[in-house]
Order: structure tokens, then sequence, then C-alpha cells
């Protein structure tokens, strides 16, 4: 008998490429967007000679660590093909009920606890009505934001309220080599969903229900409690970034992030994660974020007007989107 | 007249009945696979052949029959005691992830994991391991760290078919594994399913290339209207005859078991 034929024997294309070389092809996309983030960090140094100190590096990181932290969450449910834009609102949701517990004389402790859980709560809201009932997750996120920011105003009676206490102390004014705590939060945030995704089976679910979710469901994959689970990720990071900025800001602002309701979706597509689901990494999330502050920081730095600022969003958020389209993307 | 339980045999599908409304899709069909065998399964659409599939792969519930799985009558009444009862079925829009590797396709649903609530991958062994998976089946890919949609449909429908081998099923479905293939790969995929004759995992071989079905398939058994209208031994009978039964079927007589 003759020589088996080997099944889908490789068409020759095998390019002599050094192996680091082929890596960096292989992240083409994270290459891109790094450079566009270089480039407009090179723009604003020399547009502004305030840019590039250390001062105001570390203040557009600090602020934009919130940002950032929700984004490492957001990532989740994006890879999943869900999207989450009620974020702020459960921002706004659990840090009112947190503060006003402590005003009535509630262990800080323990009201820090139940905000977490508060935000784990809208979490399971969001994440039965996306996962269980298939409701199209936009008008989902949507109605919920409205649902939460409406209850944290009616509790809050629309005003800002203020709170103490050496946990938000640490958190909002510690700092470690010079760098503020809530930097490290955000790392630290991104290095978990990093691993998770990377080295453990339920990331590798997360991309699979993303790429194809009857494949993964025929594999035996239950599809609905990664999308919840998905849905709670992204609940939970912003779990994280209330107690953040209620450190930084030394109180619960009911109406934080209603002017920049898609700056956390928007970091999240300019790091190269495709509305479709199942691709995008991590790492490019977090230089998406980065460009996100610079972008902000920088404007404000050459003194563009507000409403021009704004504008520039809109177009970044559709440059971003349509780029992923190009490639094959697109919402499902 | 009900056949006898042939020893032989691994499945054996009685007297299936199936309608959705008033329309017969199955009406009494008898069809046995026995070890080591591929059976080609051949029918115009609508025939009855996916019906036929999905009520062995527990979509569907007969309306009336039984199911006998080496012996043993079975009551298959979802798709995952399908596959617990060792049925694998490899569709026909592949059911892999684009996205993943072929180790990551390979163990999807069944990671091989060092713990039980992280689920840290034991990445090294699974990588290992599905190279050792399609080292069985003689299939060429080098590197199993390489991502899905950078290999060829051949090659794709390779990683489909070992995955589904992997579970150590009883029996393979394979529905259409040769379709949408450029020619020179569709040989390569027919090897593989010679591949599983040689390690004695029967199948069942959908296709609508007879060639395809005339190359890897023992027996030929023929759908039409949801009667069986042939069952003949590939060798046999020729590509002519069964275009016959498959578009004019041939009266009840000629579906005596072959």
């Amino acid at each position: 008998m003759d020589e088996p034929r080997s099944a889908g024997a490789e068409p020759v294309r095998r390019r002599a490429v050094p192996g680091f070389l082929r890596k960096l092809s292989s992240s083409g996309e994270i290459l891109s967007i790094l450079i566009a983030l270089i480039i407009l960090c090179v723009f604003f140094s020399l547009t502004s000679p305030y840019f590039l100190t250390i001062r105001n590096i570390l203040n557009f990181t600090m602020n934009t660590s919130i940002l950032g932290i929700m984004a490492a969450g957001l990532f989740i449910a994006m890879v999943i093909g869900e999207i989450d834009v009620s974020q702020y609102s459960i921002v706004a949701l659990s840090t009112a009920v947190m503060v006003i517990s402590i005003r009535r004389g509630m262990d800080s402790g323990l009201a820090i606890v139940m905000s977490f859980g508060i935000a784990i709560l809208c979490g399971v809201v969001n994440g039965s009505l996306v996962a269980f009932l298939r409701i199209n997750p936009i008008i989902t996120t949507l109605g919920a934001m409205m649902i939460y920011r409406g209850i944290a105003y009616n509790i809050t009676q629309a005003k800002a309220m203020g709170v103490t206490g050496g946990f938000f102390e640490a958190v909002g004014s510690g700092r470690f080599l010079g760098i503020p705590a809530s930097v490290y939060i955000m790392l630290g945030l991104f290095l978990l969903v990093h691993v998770i995704l990377t080295y453990t089976a339920h990331g590798k679910r997360v991309y699979a229900v993303g790429g194809n979710a009857e494949a993964s469901y025929i594999s035996g994959i239950n599809v609905r409690m990664v999308r919840f689970w998905g849905m709670v990720a992204s609940s939970a990071a912003a779990g994280v970034a209330g107690l953040v900025f209620v450190s930084q800001v030394g109180a619960t602002v009911p109406t934080v992030g209603e002017a920049g309701l898609m700056d956390v979706v928007t970091a999240v597509i300019l790091g190269g994660i495709s509305l479709s689901g199942g691709k995008g990494r991590i790492v490019g999330t977090l230089i998406g974020v980065l460009i996100l502050a610079v972008l902000q920081n920088g404007m404000v730095l050459i003194n563009v007007q507000s409403y021009y600022q704004l504008m520039v969003k809109g177009v970044v958020i559709l440059l971003a989107v349509l780029v992923d389209s190009l490639r094959g993307g697109g919402f499902k | 007249m009900i056949p006898t339980i042939d020893q032989d045999c691994v499945l054996e599908m009685r007297d299936i009945h199936k309608s959705f409304g008033g329309l017969k899709a199955l009406d009494g069909v008898n069809l046995d696979l026995r070890c080591g065998e591929v059976l080609g399964l051949v029918g115009d659409n609508a025939a009855g052949k996916s019906t036929l599939m999905k009520i062995l792969t527990g979509f569907y519930h007969a309306d009336a029959g039984s199911i006998w799985l080496d012996g043993k009558e079975v009551h298959i009444d979802s798709p995952k005691i399908s596959k617990r009862l060792g049925i694998e079925m490899v569709y026909q829009n592949l059911e892999l992830c684009q996205n993943l590797n072929v180790a990551e396709n390979l163990f999807l649903g069944r990671e091989i994991q060092r713990d039980p609530v992280f689920r840290f991958l034991k990445l090294r062994q699974m990588e290992r391991k599905s190279v050792e998976i399609l080292r069985k089946l003689k299939i060429d890919i080098q590197d199993p760290r390489k991502r899905v949609d950078r290999l060829s449909g051949g090659q794709q429908q390779a990683v489909a078919i070992s995955k589904a081998v992997s579970f150590g099923p009883k029996m393979l479905i394979l529905d259409e594994p040769t379709a949408n293939l450029a020619l020179k790969e569709i040989g390569k995929v027919l090897d593989i399913v010679m591949q599983l004759k040689e390690h004695g995992i029967p199948a069942i071989f959908i296709s609508h290339r007879l060639d395809d079905v005339f190359h890897v398939c023992d027996r030929i058994f023929v759908l039409r209207g949801g009667h069986r209208v042939a069952l003949k031994q590939s060798s046999e009978t020729d590509h002519d005859e069964i275009v016959r039964y498959m578009f004019l079927g041939a009266g009840e007589e000629s579906s005596r078991s072959a």
C-alpha cells in the first residue's frame, strides 16, 4: 500500500519569517492602536508643554482608572458578543446606597460590601434579561441604565453626598512609588481578566461562545450561563469602579458619567474588539482606554471647546466601529 | 416483518415514524449500522435523512418506533443523552469555533483542568493530546496552536471529525463532510473516513456526492419520501441504480435487505 495521504496537508505557504516578526504581525491590531496612541501623545506633547509632565500623566491616568476598571469588565461581556451601557448607572446606584447607609450609621466595611453586592445584583438582573430571556443587550442595559439611575436620583434627591473614611482615603489618595492606588487597582483588574481569559476554561468558553455560540452549545457548554456571568462581570467591574470613584471624589454623585455614557464602550471598541464577539485582546482594551484618556486630556490642554470635544469623541466611536466593520465584524 | 436483533449491529432503528402536522416525514423506516462499517445515507432533499438523524441525535422524538444500541433499547430524549450513549455527529456547518486554535477546539467543553474552581488549563497536556488525536487519524496538522480560521476547509473538517472521534464514540454521523470543499481536499477527508473504518468506528455517511459515497461506504441506504427504497451493498450496485432509487423510487419490493 502506498503511503496514506495525510489529511489537509498545509498549502505551501510557509515563509521564512523570524518568530518575533510573525508574532508581531499576528498582533497587528494591537500594534496599530499602539501606534495611534503614540501619535496622539506626540501630537499633544508638541502642542502643549504640560502634556508630557509627570504630574499631568499621573493626573489623567488616575482620572481614567475608573473608566479602565469598567472597561476590563465590559471587555468580557463584549467578547461574548454582548454589550453593557448601564455601568455608570450602577456606579451611581451602588455608591448612593453605600454613602447613605454610612451616613445613617452603618459600618463602612459592611456598606462597602453591600455596595459591591448591589452592583452584582444589577449584573444578575442584566444577565438574566440578556442570557435567559434573550433581550437585545443594548436595549436591556439602556433600560436598566435608566432604572438604576432613576433610583439613584431618588434616594439622593439628585444631590452629591460626601463621605469620609480610612478605606476611601487609602484608595483615593494613597500612593505607592508615586503612582496612585487606583491605577494599581485598574492594572490589577486587567491582569486578572487577562489571566482568566488566557489560562482558564472559563476564559476559553467566553471566547468560544463569542465566536460560535451554536458550536459551544453542541460541545456541551452552558451558553446561557456564560452570557449571564459575562454581564455580571461587567457590573462587578462597575462595582469596583464605584468604590474607586467615591474614594477619589469623596462623595457619591448621582450624575456620574452621564456626559460620557458611551466612553467605556468606546474605549473597548478602540481596543480592537469585534462587536460580533469572539475577538479582541485585553491589552488592546488597556491601550483603548489610554487613547481615550489622552484624547480627552489633550483636548482640554490645548483648549478645544467642549462642544468640539464631544464631536471628536463621536467621530472616534464611529471610526472605531467602521474599522471593526471593515474587518468583517459588525454587530450580530 | 420485524427484523431480529443482529449481534453484529451497533445500531438498529426500527419502524421509525415521524410526522410534522399532516406531513409524514418518516414512515416506518428501519436502519441498521453494523460494526466497523460505513453506511451511506442518501436521498433527495426532504427524503427524511436529516429527520432520521435528528431522531438519533435527540433533537426530535419519533412518533413511533424503537432505537437499539448494542442490542439494548435506548430512549434518546435529548442531544445530551445521545452524546452520552456514544453517538457523535459531525455537522455540515462545522461545529468549530473559528477564533480558537485546534487544541482549544478539540477540548472545547471538556478542557483538561488543574482545579475545579478556577479551572486553570493544562495547556501543554491539551496540546500534546491534540497531536496524538490528530496523528491517530493520520491528519497532518503539526501545530495544535494554529487557529482554526487559518486552516483550509479540509483541515477544518479533519479537526471536526477528530473532535468527534476523541470522545471515544460508539458511532459517528458525518453530515455532508465533503460538501463545500475543493476537489483535492475531498480525497483527504475521505481518507480520514477510511481511517475510521480501520479503527473500527462505524459511521453513517450522509452525502449528495455519490462518488464519495461509493468510495467509502460498504452499504448504501436510500431514503425517498420518508420510506426506505433501497439498501444495497455498494459493491453490488452502481451510481445509476442509486440515482434511480433516489429520484424515482422503486416500489416496496426493492427494500429487501442487502
